[in-house]
């Protein structure tokens, strides 16, 4: 059976791309809008890995990671920055808050699949 | 504020509040209209990114035909195909071969056989003087035996059957004459026939064999092009992979684009705001809009890049597809110049191959017919000659009658007696005759019965090895008329599919032009703020250089904003690194905690 991998970005061509690149690589993909959509969509459905962008309306990543952690479903699961912000100071905040990579924008697809197969094992 | 303008004279506060209401007008309408294109262009990017999804699939969808013809062509049908394709190569070379020593065999017998012929004709000429002897003494005979009258009796039955064996003699000894003219003109058409189709049937087989060996060789070459083939395709893949990937990080500048443009929009809001509340500081002005400018000029320039990458990577994915089509038609060999396929030209070889194969089988048959009928014949003659045979035993017997007879008669009998004498002798030479006579035949039918026993063999071996391989050719027809149709199958398939593919992404392509309405609306952005700049240092020369913005920094959320601040506007921004190390294990970009 296919993982399955939320992407929560503003941007929806980032997240038809995210969505692009994982279902190529065999993963069912599940879209939030921003922040609030994503923990939303966390309390209602079970996902094995979240990748989420930093700054979006509603609930920006930072609040996401925080609020996806206190689900029990999503205590343990990997979940990666994808965003075009890269200062230290905003990735200890992300590693603080429960992140477990970080990824900066542009991506390519290849980058993408490799992260995720090493943090899904 | 006041200050000198370049000409040394000082701007009028009535001067600098109409250009602050201008410039606040004017940054109002770019900040709406960068407003407007950053929150409209996205639609045009989700609508290629819709279709990529489709191009990708697509693409390697036609991958797989490809592999799959390749796949074909140097599958084990076809190498399976091509090692018996080989085997019957090697058992045509036996059989032409051994054809030709059968046919040289066989022309060696027959000029034995007429040699033999030859050796009749003396002795089958000796008949005929003993015929005409025979007919003498029977006339002679019957004189001597009139003249001597009563004493003589039973010479007129002596001569009588003189004259009768000498009519059997002539009679028996012309029929053998006949057949062995005819049995030599038989032979010598044999002969000339076999020695035609021998050589007919070995220029064609080796015309034909070498043929096929370079089809072999050409069907060699092919299938060892395919293994390169396959690694081209998997190349090809690999690069319409790199393409799709090169479309995939640039349809993510849409986002990166917008955020900057954002960015852009929200400090000109700012200013804008800041020139309606009060007094305006020309230096912030020039030095906001400065890096603003430089801001929307990164901009423009990589969304144009993106929108270029895009466009282009589209493009290539639906060149790489139709090259690769072309590639494996001309690998397949189906697409040559002379429109005649590769595996057509097979065919049609296997099929002259397989004719030749089936004329030499019947040339071998013929033949055989041909000696059984020279050793029907030779029987016949054999038949005749054991008659002659007998009747030089009758006259043998007559002579010794007749000497018996004229010695009875006494010496009035003598000339009878020497009339018994040379029936006596022709009887010895009528027997030598006919010995020569069977000992050529017997001659002639030990080489026929030799060659028919021998052909009749061969040809039994050679009907099943001819049908084997015409057997072998037809499968290997058949299964190299399936790979032939597998392959124009799967050509048109891709063909059609690359032909849909490259127009569809023409269509996407042509219809893309957010980049044109973008680049437009920076382009006409910078313009205004270029103007605005001017404007401020007109009124204050000067102004725009070294002013903290460390406010409109706060905002920025990439690496390249930040960089293109500290460049405009020199070591005000703090040092800050680009994205971090991976460790190795990952690209710059990544960082896994």
């Amino acid at each position: 059976m296919a993982k399955t991998i939320m992407t929560a970005d503003d941007s929806a061509s980032v997240r038809q791309m995210v969505t692009f690149t994982l279902k190529q690589g065999g993963y069912d993909v599940v879209e939030a809008v921003d922040g609030k959509d994503a923990l939303q969509k966390l309390s209602q459905c079970k996902v094995d890995m979240l990748i989420t962008d930093l700054n979006m309306p509603n609930l920006d990543g930072i609040g996401l990671i925080k609020g996806a952690r206190a689900l029990p479903a999503c205590k343990f699961i990997p979940i990666i920055m994808l965003t075009t912000e890269s200062q230290d100071s905003k990735k200890a905040e992300g590693k603080a808050a429960g992140a477990t990579g970080w990824i900066v924008k542009p991506f390519k697809p290849e980058q993408l699949m490799a992260v995720v197969k090493k943090v899904l094992g | 504020m006041l200050s000198d303008n370049k000409d040394g004279i000082l701007a009028s506060e009535a001067e600098v509040k109409r250009a602050t209401a201008a410039w606040a007008a004017s940054l109002g309408s770019v900040a709406a209209e960068l407003k407007v294109v950053s929150g409209t262009t996205e639609n045009e990017f989700l609508s290629i990114g819709g279709r990529l999804q489709e191009f990708y699939q697509r693409a390697g969808g036609i991958s797989s035909v490809a592999t799959e013809l390749v796949g074909e062509v140097a599958g084990p049908q076809v190498g399976t195909a091509m090692n018996e394709l080989q085997n019957i190569l090697d058992e045509m070379a036996q059989y032409v071969n051994h054809a030709q020593k059968e046919t040289d065999l066989s022309a060696e017998t027959l000029n034995e056989v007429i040699a033999l012929l030859e050796q009749v004709s003396a002795p089958l000429a000796g008949f005929k003087k003993i015929n005409k002897v025979l007919r003498m003494l029977g006339i002679s005979t019957k004189i001597e035996s009139a003249r001597l009258g009563q004493s003589a009796a039973g010479f007129d039955t002596l001569a009588s059957d003189v004259g009768q064996l000498s009519i059997q003699v002539h009679e028996k000894a012309a029929i053998v004459l006949a057949r062995k003219l005819d049995l030599e003109g038989a032979i010598r058409q044999t002969l000339s026939g076999v020695l035609t189709a021998g050589a007919q049937q070995h220029d064609l087989v080796l015309g034909i064999l070498d043929r096929t060996r370079t089809s072999l060789a050409a069907l060699t070459e092919v299938n060892s092009r395919c293994g390169t083939a396959a690694t081209g395709i998997s190349s090809s893949s690999d690069e319409v992979s790199r393409n799709i990937g090169e479309v995939v990080m640039s349809m993510q500048a849409h986002d990166i684009v917008r955020q900057q443009v954002e960015h852009v929009e929200e400090a000109l809001r700012g200013l804008q705001s800041g020139l309606n509340g009060g007094a305006p500081d020309l230096d912030e002005i020039a030095s906001v809009c400065r890096l603003q400018i430089a801001q929307l000029k990164h901009a423009s320039s990589e969304f144009g890049a993106a929108v270029s990458t895009i466009v282009g990577s589209l493009h290539e994915i639906a060149r790489k597809e139709s090259g690769l089509t072309r590639e494996t038609g001309c690998m397949a060999g189906i697409a040559d110049e002379a429109g005649s396929g590769f595996f057509s030209a097979m065919q049609k070889d296997l099929s002259i191959v397989t004719s030749a194969l089936t004329e030499s089988s019947q040339a071998n048959r013929r033949l055989c017919e041909a000696m059984g009928s020279v050793a029907e014949t030779v029987r016949e003659i054999g038949t005749l000659v054991a008659d002659i045979e007998t009747l030089g035993e009758e006259i043998k017997l007559i002579a010794l009658n007749a000497q018996i007879k004229s010695a009875y008669t006494g010496d009035e009998g003598a000339a009878l007696g020497v009339l018994a004498e040379a029936i006596q002798r022709l009887s010895v030479d009528a027997i030598d005759h006919t010995g020569a006579v069977s000992n050529a035949l017997g001659g002639i039918r030990t080489v026929t019965e030799r060659l028919n026993h021998g052909m009749t063999e061969e040809t039994s071996a050679l009907d099943e090895e001819v049908q084997r391989m015409v057997d072998t050719l037809l499968a290997l027809l058949g299964t190299l008329r399936q790979v032939n149709e597998t392959l124009r199958d799967s050509l048109s398939r891709m063909d059609t599919e690359v032909q849909d593919l490259s127009e569809e992404i023409e269509q996407v392509t042509a219809g893309i032009t957010v980049h044109e309405t973008t680049t437009r609306v920076l382009g006409e952005a910078i313009r205004r703020l270029e103007e605005i700049v001017a404007d401020a240092q007109r009124i204050q020369p000067g102004a725009g250089q070294g002013v903290n913005l460390d406010e409109l920094a706060s905002r920025y959320t990439m690496h390249s904003e930040r960089s293109i601040h500290s460049s405009v506007l020199g070591g005000g921004m703090p040092a800050e690194a680009g994205p971090a190390s991976g460790g190795g294990e990952f690209d710059d970009n990544i960082e896994l905690f």
